[in-house]
Parts: structure tokens; sequence; C-alpha cells
């Protein structure tokens, strides 16, 4: 009865979202059914099963966006463009991924502070020029990968070495923070 | 050494605060930075993309994967430094009147800007909170003064450090000791990705004064016995009211003779120089007696209907008031079912709100104030006015032990005059039915009808409690009284 008791106090903290919270939460819900519905778009349309996941686990992140229920999401996508989809990398791959950016930012964004609370402006801005900086990313992303030469065996030489330098670059940043800190 | 800046959230009404350092409470993952499931999301959702785009060869995994990377990787490049974030919280003022704002302030000492600083109460009766859920969240700090890339890359120890504020509207709507709701604070940082508590604030309790009703009186206090204070004695003394002219005795004052009078004819036919007599300025002496031992009705706060306890404390608080902006000297009794709140007949504006804190506590039994106020005892009307004073009993006419009481005081040479603040309008609490409750309000009715009617017949006048001007009438009638005529020494 444990995830009834939290269900019933989430709909309760729901009920006291102010104009702000309700939105992003519909904004949430609307971008993962638009991300699945990209995939439909570049061939995907038979994965109703990802479709019903997709949606519950939106719907449950919509009820309580600090959760881990929105890992579901992309994992969802991922599947449904792994499962039904082939090697091409389509024009309607950059709007899933668009999608997907605008369902995490304003789930983050509805999680930064209780329901109740309102969501000023000066909360909000910020939070939406981190997500465009994200969605430049993705669109370089997308453009470097929809044009970089494959390999006679079907690999993309480009996309390990993006991969991996990215992989390097989110390690410095992550550990030069740490060998700076003050002494313990 | 500088001392760090304050950036506020919210309100900017700024009263003096006495903050208190927060002890640390709630979990031992809450008490540090910790990453939030969004975080989580990012790095694990965007690390199984990406993977899975390198290990299969589907590029467009990597271009749904990729987004969720950065910002996961951002958010990490970004994370706060430090465990411990100390908090200050309090309130401002901790004492106000029923309608007047407070602020609820949390203040932490943060290194870098927060993405978001909130703090969260829950809604208690009869207080209004504002923003009305009773959360509010901001962004304080200074702005960030380098470049995004360079702040990534430099160590935690070049920020400056700054003290963020954030606060909640409290707006009391009864008078009373009221304990708050449990209040939160937490911080978000780091793009979502690390979080700082939530925490409880230790719990706020708040005395709140009753605003006074209208009590203005034209009349006079009856028989002023007090040698300062803005009533005229009927005997000459010193004061400023002309009483007529006399002649010169040995004693008088050099600057009360009247040069005027003194050059008539007749008083320089006569040799005497001639004196202005005055009427001396008295105080009275007034004994306000709250009858609290009852209270019918639902108190539904300033804005709603009243209960009867609730017009008889503002209606006290506005005679106790009135009598101390004249200058009298005010005693005030509570008289409670198994105790009796008093405090000294005294003067000045500080009694005044010893006064007012008093009323406060009526019907309370908690709070530091009715711990040192009060004394327990029985019920009883312990005279602390002098003989010729005026007692004012604030009743709503529903103990008759307490008005036998005040009957017995009219028999010692004391006005008593009786407010009657039974309210025309009550709303009943939701008890029985419907027909029960209209029966029960019907027999309190003719029960305090009929306690009039004896009270006015064992010569107390009652009159019934309207705001300003509603002592006129009997005061004057009872200044009119000599002080021997009272109810009882007539009888």
């Amino acid at each position: 009865m444990r995830w009834r008791n939290a269900l019933v106090a989430a709909l309760d903290d729901l009920s006291l979202a102010g104009t702000a919270q309700r939105g992003l939460r519909l904004l949430a819900v609307l971008a993962a059914a638009g991300a699945w519905l990209a995939g439909a778009a570049a061939g995907a349309g038979d994965s109703e099963l990802t479709l019903a996941i997709l949606m519950l686990a939106a719907a449950w992140c919509a009820v309580t966006p600090d959760s881990h229920a929105g890992l579901v999401v992309p994992v969802a996508l991922g599947w449904q463009w792994l499962a039904h989809l082939d090697r091409t990398t389509t024009g309607w791959a950059l709007v899933a991924a668009l999608a997907l950016v605008v369902f995490h930012a304003a789930m983050t964004l509805a999680a930064t502070a209780p329901a109740a609370a309102d969501l000023r402006s000066d909360v909000v801005l910020p939070a939406a020029g981190r997500a465009g900086a994200v969605a430049v990313v993705t669109v370089v992303t997308w453009v470097a990968v929809r044009w970089s030469p494959a390999t006679g065996h079907g690999g993309y030489p480009a996309l390990t070495v993006a991969a991996l330098v990215l992989l390097v670059v989110g390690a410095v940043l992550a550990t030069v923070r740490a060998t700076h800190g003050p002494p313990a | 050494m500088t001392s760090p800046s304050v950036a506020p959230v919210g309100d900017d009404n700024r009263a003096s605060t006495t903050m208190r350092a927060v002890p640390a409470h709630g979990t031992a993952a809450a008490l540090g930075w910790h990453p939030t499931p969004s975080l989580l999301r990012a790095l694990f959702g965007g690390l199984l993309l990406s993977g899975l785009a390198v290990v299969t060869g589907r590029p467009a995994l990597l271009v749904l994967g990729v987004p969720l990377l950065v910002t996961g990787l951002w958010s990490l490049a970004q994370r706060p430094s430090g465990g411990e974030v100390p908090v200050h919280s309090g309130l401002a003022p901790d004492v106000l009147r029923e309608g007047q704002a407070g602020r609820l302030v949390a203040q932490l000492d943060l290194r870098r800007q927060p993405d978001a600083l909130w703090l969260t109460m829950d809604a208690v009766e009869n207080v209004a909170l504002d923003p009305a859920p009773g959360a509010r969240t901001g962004r304080p700090g200074p702005a960030p003064s380098r470049p995004v890339l360079r702040s990534l890359l430099e160590p935690p120890e070049s920020d400056q450090p700054f003290t963020a504020e954030v606060s909640l509207s409290i707006t009391p709507l009864r008078w009373g000791h009221h304990v708050l709701g449990e209040a939160r604070v937490g911080v978000t940082a780091a793009g979502g990705g690390f979080r700082w508590g939530p925490i409880t604030l230790p719990t706020a309790e708040l005395t709140v004064l009753p605003l006074p009703g209208p009590a203005e009186t034209s009349a006079p206090a009856p028989h002023p016995v007090g040698l300062v204070g803005q009533h005229r004695s009927r005997s000459v003394g010193e004061g400023s009211e002309l009483a007529g002219v006399r002649p010169f005795v040995a004693g008088d004052r050099l600057r009360r003779i009247s040069w005027r009078a003194s050059l008539r004819p007749e008083a320089v036919r006569r040799g005497q120089l001639v004196v202005a007599a005055t009427h001396a300025d008295q105080d009275a002496g007034v004994l306000v007696v709250v009858d609290a031992v009852g209270d019918v009705g639902v108190s539904e706060g300033l804005h709603g209907t009243s209960s009867s306890l609730d017009v008889t404390v503002r209606a006290a608080a506005g005679i106790v008031e009135h009598y101390l902006s004249t200058g009298d000297r005010v005693g005030l009794q509570v008289l409670e079912r198994r105790r009796v709140l008093t405090l000294p007949t005294h003067s000045g504006a500080l009694h005044r709100r010893r006064a007012l804190l008093m009323l406060a506590q009526t019907g309370q039994t908690s709070g530091p104030i009715a711990r040192r106020l009060t004394w327990s005892g029985p019920p009883h009307l312990a005279l602390g006015a002098r003989s010729g004073s005026l007692v004012v009993l604030v009743s709503p006419l529903l103990s008759s032990q307490v008005l036998t009481q005040a009957v017995t005081l009219s028999r010692h040479r004391t006005t008593v005059v009786v407010v009657d603040t039974l309210p025309t309008d009550v709303v009943l609490p939701e008890l029985g039915h419907r027909w029960s409750r209209a029966l029960a309000w019907r027999l309190r009715v003719i029960e305090h009808d009929h306690t009039a009617r004896s009270l006015a017949l064992a010569g107390l006048p009652v009159v019934a409690w309207h705001g300003a001007g509603s002592l006129d009438a009997v005061l004057r009638v009872a200044s009119r009284r000599p002080p021997s005529l009272t109810a009882g020494a007539r009888r």
C-alpha cells in the first residue's frame, strides 16, 4: 500500500500546484507523446506497447516529477528506435531528441521546488536557457551524425570518436572540481 | 574580512528579525548535497542510449542520448561544494496584531548561486499565508560574473560566499498564541542536478494581540481620584481648566496671580491680589474585567463571524487602549473557568502592551507570556482598584458566577458598568441536529436576557457593545451620581 499512499500524497500535492507547475507537467506528457509520434513517423508506428509504457511513465512523472520513473521514458524511446527502426538517421530522430530534451527540462524544472511553490521567471528563464543550449548541442550532433560517412561494415567511426570524446570531456569536467576542492 | 551580502527572495518589508541557528533535522541524506532523480535520469539514460548507439551502430540513438548526457555532465561539473549549509530562521516580528503581516525568514549561507531556494509551510487555522499555498521559491544571489565555461573549470573556493534569504508572509487572523505549521527549506543547484535538504525548521510560535475595537467615549470617567490625568475633578486644585478667581492667600504660586483681575477697581479698592483657581486634573483608576469563562459560536477570524470570546477580548482591548491613551491607570483581570489572569493597575505605553499580551493569552494554556503573567486560582474578582474606581465588566452575560461577584463588587463604593458582548450573529458548531442547535441557541439567548434584566434590577448598568460610544450614556449617568450612591450603597 506504500505506492498507493505515495500516489494519494502526490495527487494532493498536484491539487496545490500553480499554473506554471501544471503547465510544466502537461508539457512533459505532450513531449513524451511527441517523441513517440516522431518515432512513429520515422516508421515505428507499430510499437503500441512502447507507447503504452511511455505514456504510463509520463503520466506518473507528471504526478511525481521528482521520481525515478522518468528514466523509463528515454529507455522506452531507445527501445522504439532500436527495435522498430533500421539504421538510417532521419530528421525525425532530431524531432524525437528535441522532444526528449523538452521532457527532461520540464521534469527537472517541475522537481526544482515543491508543487505548491510559485515558479518565478528568475527560476524558469535560466532553466529555459540551459535547455536551449542543450537543444543546440542536439542539433549539432544530429548534423554530425547525419552527414558523417559510414564505413563499409555499417559502422560510423565519427560516431564512435564523438561519443568517446564526449565521455572524456565529461569525465574531465566532472573530476576537475573534485581535485581542486578544499582539503578535508 | 567582509561580511557576506544578503540576497533576498520574497517580501521586502524588513522587520527586525531574531534569527536562530537551525539544528540539523531530517535524514542523513537530506543534510548534504545529493543528486536528484533528474541527474540520474540524464546520466543513466544518456549513457545507456549513447552506449547502445556505439555498440549497435545506431546513430539515431546517439542523437537521443547526447542531449541527456550533456545535461548530466553539465550538472555534474557544476555540482556544489561542501556538505553543510548553515541555516538561520526566525519570525519577524514574533508578536503581531490581528491582520498585521509578519514574515517567516530563512537565511542560508551559500557559495554559488542556486537554481532555486524554496520555503514551504503547512497551513494552520487562522493564519493566512502569502503566497496562499504556503510556498515560495526564488533564485537569490549575485549574478555569475564569469563565463560559463570558465566557471565550470574553476575550483569552488573561488566562489564568493553570500547569504541567501527566502521568506513567507504570515498574517494572523485571530488573536491568541499560535503554533505555526511545519516549515521546510531546500535548495536546488547545478541545473536541477543536486539538492540540499529539505530540512524542517524549528516550530515557530506567534503571539497575536487582539485588534482593539473602537472604544472612544466622550463621557468622563466617574469620580476620578488620582493626581494626574485628563479628567476634571469636582474639587479645585492644580490643573488647567479655569474654575474661577479668588483672593490671593499665602502659599499660592505667583504665576497664578491674575493681573488683569487684580487691576479691577474693586480689587484695587480692597488692596487684594486675585489668583485664578483651576479644577484639579485627575486620573481615574479603571479595572477592566474580562469574563472568559465560556465561549459561544465559532470564530472565523478577523474577516469572518466572531465568537462571543472574540467580541469580548476585542472590546476589552479597545476599552483598555482608550483609558490608557487618556492617561488613566488601568488594571486588567481575565476570569477563566479555572484560573484568573491579573495585571495590576498601571499606566503608560508599556502597560498597554502588557495588557494586550495578557488578553492574547485568554483561553490559552501555552506560551511563555501566559506563564509569566498568570497565577492559578478560583475564578473570582480580586478587586485591585481603589474604592471609587470604575470597573468595566466585559461579558457575554452567560456566567452567573462572575455576574454575582460583579453585583457584590458594586456594593463596595465602586462604579460597575457591564458591557454585554454576546454577538447577535453567531455561527454555531456543527454538533447534533440543526433544530437542536437552534433550540440550544434560543435557550442561551433567553438565559442571557434574563441575566441582563437581573443585573439591571440590581442597579448595574448594562450596555450592549457596539464599538465607539458604547459607554457614553452609562458613564454620564454614573458621573452625575455621588460616589456614595453606588448600586449597593443605595440599597
